[in-house]
């Protein structure tokens, strides 16, 4: 096909060395720098291209692939949607609907901080504390109760008085969050109380329905009543 | 674009211009190398520095895997800061700038004139070097964009392309007062790369994305930056220097034209491969592996090509140090590209993703292909430069097999550690930190790897640095792996080889 290449063997010229080079070159250089060209040419011209038609298994290889890859783009597509790939995998589908956890702390931080610090402290005449609050690790219901319907009037926190009113999340908060968020004001700040579970939520959320803020001789009389 | 026309636009731009007196001689070649010499041995020079300095980043960086203990006290030297200065200081210290002087040496060898505006180049080096040295140091005290092979500050990001337009600018000046009609398939490559590295490397360094764009973004752009820069180097270097060593023509022209189009075509779209599983959607994820998997068509095209132009003839490698650097990257290449292709597969994603088996992938492309080819460019390129032969033929000996062992170990131990990882990452039966404990052999091996590399560059260096001084042996006959044999042998073995 076309032009047949020139004979890839042409020998070519050896580049003539430095004229500072003024070394003798007997016998034995001449024939070395004969090998040399020979076997790696001390400069070959400048390459250039042959003519020789490639192999058709190449051409083959090209077509059948294009084909290939052309059904993979069809069949993989995505219908071409704008939307994000969702991963569908069977171990996952095996498994039922994905259960959420709760993270008490981010609850906490969320919810209580802004009154009971983020050191349980609460603010002094103010906001009674958490930590080491007796109303907070004595039992687990007490606290449960307080976050579900709040707390108003006098109550007597680590030897102190306090008189305010506290917000009711029965129906802010979901049965995990509340577990979650007692079992964290159970547990830090050196509280080292019991966690509770999501059940023992919905079971005083459905002892009590809808109904008013706590006193704190109501949640003492409640937690006698057990 | 017929004969006819060539030469009146050559004649346009060059009054000079006359296809006749077009020289081909030695005289010329020494003119010509005269004037590529001071901008082609900077580049390669300063290229050498980076090198040594980015492996001593890379071989830190593999040993914290090991000994995670190593330097954890200094900041700057921690694995999130030492890990993106071993990737920069190699791609834009020691592969560009290698690869810089090799298309200058190149263009004005194909081109057969003089190189045009020279001085660029030296504005194009201080600014370069300047932008990687600023980066780097940047980077290794906290300052970084935080994206893959992006992260230099934009300051030094700004540095380093406008250094590239000026080197654009000479090597295309050079180019259009060519004494040649027909472009060899070198020149197709390096000036495909001219023309896309600039928008590339500008476009992502704007910053115009956030989010998940932004990750499509540093795909593409990271991926394509081996694909419009890296790739036609290495490739230029290996459509020249095999059939240049060996004195014989490439073997099909249309070979040439069959992987250059569909290189240009299929591999500009491969990045997105990285998000499989992403939120991207499905099908730019598709078509960006239909994309890898073409990518068949070019590599095969290139590797048949270059095949059967030595077929017959590997006897040479025993004796070129040129010829073995290059066709040990050019096998790389094909090695490399196939395993690439594989690598972009969903179901073979699932299990050599986000391992070390990408790892080794990655040095088996910008080592074992490009950094090898690079070697082998320098090997033949320097003595024409320096005027001086390579002092130590045994240096060149074991920069070659403790950069060819070293690759191939890092490579090995990395793939099968890396498959072994996936897989059980892939168990969830088994603890991470199980995992982690059994990939630690596995990460021995490349610190072995890497310090055989290392001692390699070091090698390379020394000898590198003589030759610019002219220090060492003055030798008078090239610097083979081995001295031929007699000559009568040869002619024996010649008329062996005829009578079948």
């Amino acid at each position: 096909m076309a032009t047949k290449p020139k004979s890839p063997h042409q020998e070519q010229p050896k580049t003539a060395p430095p004229a500072d080079e003024g070394r003798f070159r007997d016998d034995t250089d001449v024939a070395v720098d004969a090998i040399h060209q020979r076997i790696v040419g001390r400069e070959q011209t400048e390459p250039e291209e042959g003519f020789e038609p490639p192999p058709v298994w190449v051409w083959a290889a090209s077509v059948v692939l294009l084909f290939v890859m052309g059904f993979y783009l069809g069949r993989y597509s995505g219908s071409w949607s704008t939307v994000a790939h969702e991963v569908e995998s069977p171990a996952a589908a095996a498994a039922g609907p994905v259960k959420r956890t709760v993270n008490g702390t981010v609850v906490f931080t969320g919810v209580c901080q802004t009154c009971h610090q983020a050191d349980g402290n609460g603010v002094a005449g103010q906001y009674p504390p958490l930590a080491g609050s007796e109303w907070v690790t004595r039992d687990a219901a007490t606290p449960i109760r307080i976050v579900l319907y709040g707390l108003e009037g006098p109550i007597t926190v680590k030897q102190t008085a306090f008189n305010n009113k506290m917000t009711p999340f029965h129906d802010k908060l979901t049965d995990d969050e509340i577990a979650a968020v007692v079992t964290h004001i159970r547990s830090s700040w050196r509280n080292s109380a019991s966690a509770v579970t999501a059940e023992e939520v919905a079971d005083l959320r459905a002892k009590y329905g809808v109904r008013g803020s706590w006193s704190a001789a109501e949640l003492s009389a409640e937690r006698s009543a057990r | 674009m017929t004969k006819q026309r060539t030469a009146r636009r050559n004649s346009a731009v060059n009054p000079d211009f006359s296809p006749a007196a077009a020289p081909a001689d030695e005289q010329s070649r020494i003119a010509l190398d005269e004037s590529a010499r001071t901008p082609t041995v900077v580049y390669f020079a300063t290229a050498v520095v980076w090198l040594v300095v980015g492996s001593v980043f890379g071989l830190l960086t593999g040993l914290k895997f090991s000994l995670p203990d190593l330097l954890g006290t200094i900041p700057a030297l921690t694995f999130g800061r030492i890990r993106p200065a071993h990737l920069n200081t190699i791609m834009y210290g020691w592969a560009s700038l290698a690869g810089c002087g090799m298309i200058v040496w190149l263009t004005t060898r194909l081109c057969k004139v003089q190189l045009q505006l020279g001085w660029f180049h030296y504005v194009s080096a201080l600014l370069w070097n300047l932008g990687v040295l600023g980066g780097t140091i940047a980077v290794l005290a906290g300052y970084s964009q935080g994206l893959e092979w992006l992260e230099f500050p934009r300051i030094f990001g700004a540095m380093i392309a406008a250094g590239f337009l000026l080197f654009a600018a000479s090597v295309v000046q050079t180019f259009r007062v060519r004494q040649v009609e027909h472009l060899y398939v070198s020149l197709w490559y390096i000036l495909a790369s001219l023309l896309w590295f600039p928008l590339l490397y500008v476009v992502a360094n704007l910053g115009l994305y956030q989010g998940v764009v932004e990750a499509a973004m540093n795909w593409w752009f990271g991926h394509n930056a081996l694909a419009v820069w890296f790739t036609p180097i290495g490739l230029a270097g290996a459509y020249y220097f095999i059939p240049k060593v060996l004195g014989r023509p490439i073997y099909s022209y249309y070979l040439g034209l069959l992987g250059f189009w569909a290189f240009a075509l299929f591999y500009n779209w491969n990045g997105i491969h990285h998000l499989v599983g992403g939120p991207v959607p499905t099908w730019l994820v598709t078509v960006s592996i239909v994309a890898s998997v073409m990518m068949v068509v070019p590599v095969l095209a290139v590797a048949v090509n270059h095949h059967l132009t030595t077929v017959g003839h590997f006897r040479m490698l025993r004796f070129s140090p040129t010829l073995r650097f290059v066709v040990f990257g050019s096998m790389s290449y094909t090695a490399v590209s196939f395993q690439g292709s594989l690598e972009s597969i969903r179901s073979f994603q699932e299990v050599a993703h986000f391992t070390h088996y990408t790892i080794g992938h990655a040095h088996l492309g910008v080592y074992g292909f490009l950094s090898m080819i690079l070697f082998g460019a320098m090997y033949y390129i320097m003595p024409r430069l320096a005027r001086w032969e390579w002092p130590y033929p045994s240096l060149i000996k074991a920069h070659f097999w403790t950069t060819a062992i070293g690759i191939a170990l890092y490579v090995v131990t990395m793939s099968i550690g890396g498959w072994i990882q996936g897989l059980q990452m892939n168990d969830a039966a088994i603890p991470f930190i199980d995992v982690v404990q059994n990939t630690k052999l596995w990460l021995w091996g490349r610190s072995i790897g890497g310090t055989l590399m290392l001692i390699g560059h070091l090698i390379f260096a020394y000898q590198f640095f003589s030759i610019i001084k002219r220090a060492g042996p003055r030798r008078f006959a090239p610097a083979l792996f081995r001295e031929p044999a007699p000559i009568e042998a040869v002619r024996i073995e010649e008329r062996a080889a005829k009578a079948g």
